[in-house]
């Protein structure tokens, strides 16, 4: 057992490490940006590498980016739009009279056989090359990025080509074409109207189907006034469009070779798929006699009927559409003048490919929607949430396609709200993915300077108990009146201005509930005999406190821990058990993260327990999904955290699908509190799969109304560390939040993370919104004692102890 | 008397007519069920006579013309006849101006191999100068046989396997599936129709007349 110390004997050398890490909190901001300029200083050797038009310095994309409001409000209309489209456009399909398949079997269908292509790309490759030529096409093989530019310049030059026309392709930005050809002196038109806009404003696409989704309608008025020579009107788009057309008109007509991308490569047939709204892929791949698919291996499909199962997602994926205006299939040249020519680059698939923790992405069919769920994004947008390509695969690729140092920056705007690995039609492992690379970044730069000292205070069971216990002694000076939040601290700027931080309780939750046993009954009375009748009688459950519950919120330990013996449950909670480790793994720190991860198995092994369970959902995410793939190479420890994690629940899970609570259990004549809402804590809605369940407990079981909260499952916000390492970004994501509080009209919000409930807590105090933030135990421990007040009743039975 | 079915599930046809107008319907395309090629003509003459944006207006003096895809032109010559008897005047691709029939033609007539119920979609398999035609105007309209109206994206997919397993210079070498009107929602999301291609999208079903 480690040794339990007070707060009474504190060492100056422990202060100063207390004293580093708040500072480094209060500093957080600064230090964030400080923190990215190694990655962002190399990223200067990529540049020269692609011909010399890649984006500027994350830094300076970021800061742009959070001071774009009108961008910020147009992603908003978009997203919430997008989900609205998107979500119909499946459900309709389900249920038409000629219904089809759900989302879920045409995405592993597709899975499947992207997975295949992916494991013998050789033989597909080679069955599609054959297919092709037969067709009449030609087909090269480049060897890298310069390569395929350059096939393509000497294809125009050998014809005597100076203007091409393009029709969308995010393998020609990915290599950088337009600039090669552009130096060479050779035009191109773009004739995607979005990626036409990017153009003219000498920027990327922010988006991978809306490259200029990040503008609104005065800046394209501008631009397409200036590139038409006409008066454009921000208010009239549709004249805007019609004056793209008639200029655009000119381009098709002049230019003599044509670039696409594609959607799709058919190996059986050798057909090229391609899919627009517009038509300009129409004209682009027809009038010319020159037509180059330039692509990359992960967009071989083997058969046509493969073919239609991606048609059916994407473009319901990507706008909401059962399918798109054109989709089009070119198998070789159409005409005895026409010639067509494929590119296939690499530039990183093949490592890509050779890597067992990203091989996925290269299912990729390029939809966009894990852009379109994405809460940072919204903020930020594509330019900062991305490099060349944005959203949650742009955070993965890059690393492959443009260096570890490009994607440093991006990647540590993900909140791992996990809301992208829910729409992707290729069941990407996209958050995962994104703490791998996260991983890669801190091996490669190492830790903000901020967060070594920080974390390893964290991983330190005694020292981190000590610094608890002297933050919760000397914080008392600092709490404003009423006792609940700190007082702004003077310089503490952004970090503080926009939400209200806690000031941690007197005594922490292990104090109350470990009675000086090492797997301690709690201190509180056993409930005696069980409240309710359960699934879970006798049944030995161990609790894991989790520490913000710990040091902050003890309270809410305590009525876990009533809740669960009002089940019948024998609770014990195991005493050596500290923090999971989850800070350290969300920050890239896995030897942190394993440290501590190992210590929490053996903790909670010892408590020998049929199950294990938190209110703190976050960490049974962590411990449940999340170490196992944390000792992915160390066969021993990941068996242990296997079986730890099969034990391993949140509460809600426990009480829903163990306990098995029955309707009205905890049902008492209603009081008159105002309208409660729920906020799914995103992990538990996206990764445990939480969508009825907390329904079931506060209308079922609770016997109370709810009144709907819009985009309830949308993440608050807080994003673990990202909420300190990109205030400006948490704050935003809350704000969000909070307007849908507002719009639910609800006073009392309920959530199960005591993350959101900080974040939340905080974000309600300092914007004046009297709104209550509780935890759904608290709800649940509410209902238990209005349900049974003789339990209650009798001096020192079941109370709290004081705060 | 049999109803009339297509493919493997034995659906029958009009009520697969019926789920593709209920489908194009959303994408603001208009369903004609018409008997005869002349009724295709009279269609034409209606949006010839409403005449088309100023931006693709006649020289002065002229009137608004239509045009026929010259696929469709050499299978079904009476369309032809048809709309010259109803008083409409045509714009004729050739050759050396593949294009530059698009001044004062106000409509384009081609045809689709198939439609496919489940997405409201028409396929068309033919020449580069049909496609211009297809593109060009301002309004078209696709003539497809009610018989050919396929079920689903799974017919639609064994039939382009089909189609582009034919060999060179066959029509299965470039295919397009064509749901609705031209579109972009690149600025603010705002649909607007007519981006490259047509904005008046109409389906004329041959032998889906009702009476």
């Amino acid at each position: 057992m480690a040794e339990q110390e007070t707060g009474r004997g504190i060492g100056w050398g422990r202060l100063a490490a207390l004293a580093v890490a708040v500072g480094a909190a209060v500093g957080g901001a600064r230090a964030a940006r400080r923190a990215l300029t190694p990655p962002d200083g190399r990223t200067r050797v990529a540049k020269e590498d692609a011909g010399g038009h890649l984006p500027q310095p994350f830094a300076e994309r970021y800061q742009r980016a959070l001071n774009d409001d009108r961008m910020r409000a147009g992603l908003l209309r978009f997203q919430r739009n997008w989900r609205v489209g998107r979500d119909t456009a499946f459900a309709q399909y389900r249920e038409a009279e000629d219904g089809g398949k759900t989302f879920e079997a045409m995405r592993d269908e597709l899975a499947a056989t992207k997975d295949r292509v992916i494991a013998a790309p050789d033989r597909y490759f080679a069955q599609f090359k054959a297919a092709a030529e037969r067709n009449g096409a030609i087909v090269y093989e480049s060897h890298s990025a310069e390569d395929a530019n350059r096939y393509i310049a000497d294809l125009c030059d050998r014809k005597g080509i100076r203007v091409i026309d393009k029709s969308k392709s995010m393998a020609t930005e990915e290599i950088g074409l337009n600039h090669y050809l552009e130096a060479r002196g050779i035009h191109v038109a773009e004739t995607d109207l979005g990626e036409w806009l990017v153009q003219l404003s000498d920027e990327r696409p922010s988006h991978l189907i809306a490259p200029a989704v990040h503008m609104d309608r005065f800046i394209t008025a501008g631009l397409l006034s200036k590139a038409t020579g006409q008066q454009l009107e921000p208010d009239d788009i549709g004249g805007q469009v019609r004056a793209a057309r008639h200029k655009l008109r000119d381009d098709f007509l002049r230019a003599r070779l044509g670039i696409s991308g594609a959607n799709a490569i058919i190996c059986e047939t050798g057909t090229t798929m391609i899919v627009t709204n517009e038509g300009n892929a129409e004209l682009v791949t027809s009038l010319p006699d020159i037509h180059v698919v330039l692509v990359g291996r992960e967009k071989l499909l083997p058969t046509m009927a493969d073919a239609m199962t991606q048609v059916r997602l994407l473009a319901r994926s990507a706008t909401g559409q059962a399918i798109s205006v054109y989709t089009t299939f070119i198998s070789g040249p159409d005409r005895p003048e026409k010639e067509v020519h494929y590119v296939f680059v690499d530039n990183g698939r093949s490592a890509m490919a050779a890597d067992p923790a990203f091989r996925d992405a290269l299912r990729c069919i390029r939809c966009g929607a894990c852009a379109d769920v994405c809460p940072p994004y919204q903020v930020v947008g594509g330019h900062a949430f991305g490099y060349i390509y944005a959203g949650a695969i742009g955070l993965v690729n890059t690393p492959f396609h443009h260096g570890l140092a490009a994607g440093a920056g991006p990647q540590s705007l993900c909140v791992s709200c996990n809301a992208c690995a829910t729409v992707c039609p290729v069941a990407i492992d996209l958050p995962r993915q994104i703490l791998d690379v996260r991983r890669k970044v801190v091996e490669e730069y190492g830790l903000p300077w901020y967060k070594r000292p920080a974390l390893e205070l964290w991983s330190n069971a005694t020292l981190f108990d000590h610094a608890a216990r002297a933050a919760a002694k000397f914080s008392r000076p600092l709490a404003e009146p009423g006792g609940a939040f700190m007082r702004k601290l003077p310089g503490a700027g952004n970090y503080q201005r926009w939400r209200s931080l806690p000031v941690p309780a007197k005594e922490p939750a292990r104090d109350r509930l470990f009675g000086g046993e090492v797997h301690g009954t709690p201190r509180a009375p056993r409930l005696s005999p069980p409240l309710l009748q359960t699934r879970v009688t006798g049944t030995r459950v161990a609790y894991f406190i989790q520490c913000l519950t710990d040091r902050l919120y003890p309270q809410m330990a305590e009525a876990t821990v009533r809740i669960l013996q009002a089940c019948g449950a024998e609770v014990v909670v195991p005493v050596s058990q500290h923090c999971c480790g989850l800070p350290a793994f969300d920050s890239g720190d896995w030897e942190r993260a394993k440290r501590m991860a190992r210590a929490t198995i053996e903790s909670l092994e010892a408590a020998d327990a049929k199950w294990i369970v938190t209110a703190g959902a976050s960490c049974a995410v962590a411990i449940a999904h999340e170490y196992p793939h944390l000792f992915g190479d160390e066969p021993a420890w990941r068996a242990r955290a296997e079986a730890l994690a099969a034990k391993m629940l949140d509460l809600t899970s426990f009480l829903v699908r163990v306990a098995k609570l029955e309707d009205g259990a905890l049902a008492a004549p209603e009081r008159n509190v105002g309208p409660v809402t729920y906020h799914n804590f995103c992990q538990s809605y996206n990764v445990l799969k939480l969508h009825a369940e907390p329904l079931a407990l506060i209308r079922g079981v609770l016997g109370r109304d709810l009144v709907d909260l819009p985009e309830a499952n949308v993440c608050c916000g807080f994003g673990g560390s990202t909420s300190f390492d990109k205030p400006e970004l948490s704050e935003h994501i809350l704000a969000r939040k909070l307007e849908n509080v507002d719009q639910s009209g609800a006073t009392t919000l309920i959530t199960d993370n005591p993350g959101c409930i900080m974040h939340l807590r905080g974000g309600m105090d300092a914007s004046g919104r009297e709104v209550r933030v509780m935890h759904l135990v608290e709800l649940l421990d509410e209902g238990l004692r209005a349900k049974f007040p003789e339990a209650f009743a009798a001096p020192g039975r079941l109370e709290d102890a004081a705060d | 008397m049999a109803t009339a079915v297509s493919g493997e599930r034995g659906v029958a046809l009009d009520l697969l007519v019926d789920r593709l107008a209920e489908r194009t319907g959303k994408l603001g395309v208009q369903i004609h069920r018409v008997a005869t090629l002349d009724e295709v003509a009279v269609l034409a003459a209606e949006l010839v006579e409403d005449g088309g944006p100023a931006a693709f207006a006649p020289p002065a003096g002229a009137g608004w013309r239509a045009i026929i895809a010259p696929t469709l032109d050499a299978a079904s010559p009476a369309l032809r006849q048809h709309l010259t008897t109803r008083g409409v005047a045509l714009a004729e691709v050739t050759p050396d101006r593949p294009t530059g029939a698009s001044v004062g033609v106000a409509v384009g007539i081609s045809a689709a191999a198939h439609g496919v119920a489940e997405t409201g979609t028409m396929i068309v398999a033919d020449g580069l100068a049909d496609r211009l035609v297809r593109m060009l105007a301002p309004k078209h309209i696709l003539v497809v046989q009610m018989a050919d109206i396929l079920p689903s994206l799974d017919e639609a997919g064994e039939r382009l396997r089909a189609l582009t397993a034919a060999g060179p210079d066959t029509p299965g070498r470039y295919v397009s599936f064509i749901t609705g009107p031209s579109r972009t929602a690149d600025i603010e999301m705002s649909l607007t129709v007519g981006a490259h291609g047509p904005a008046e999208l109409h389906i004329a079903i041959l032998g889906a007349a009702q009476g």
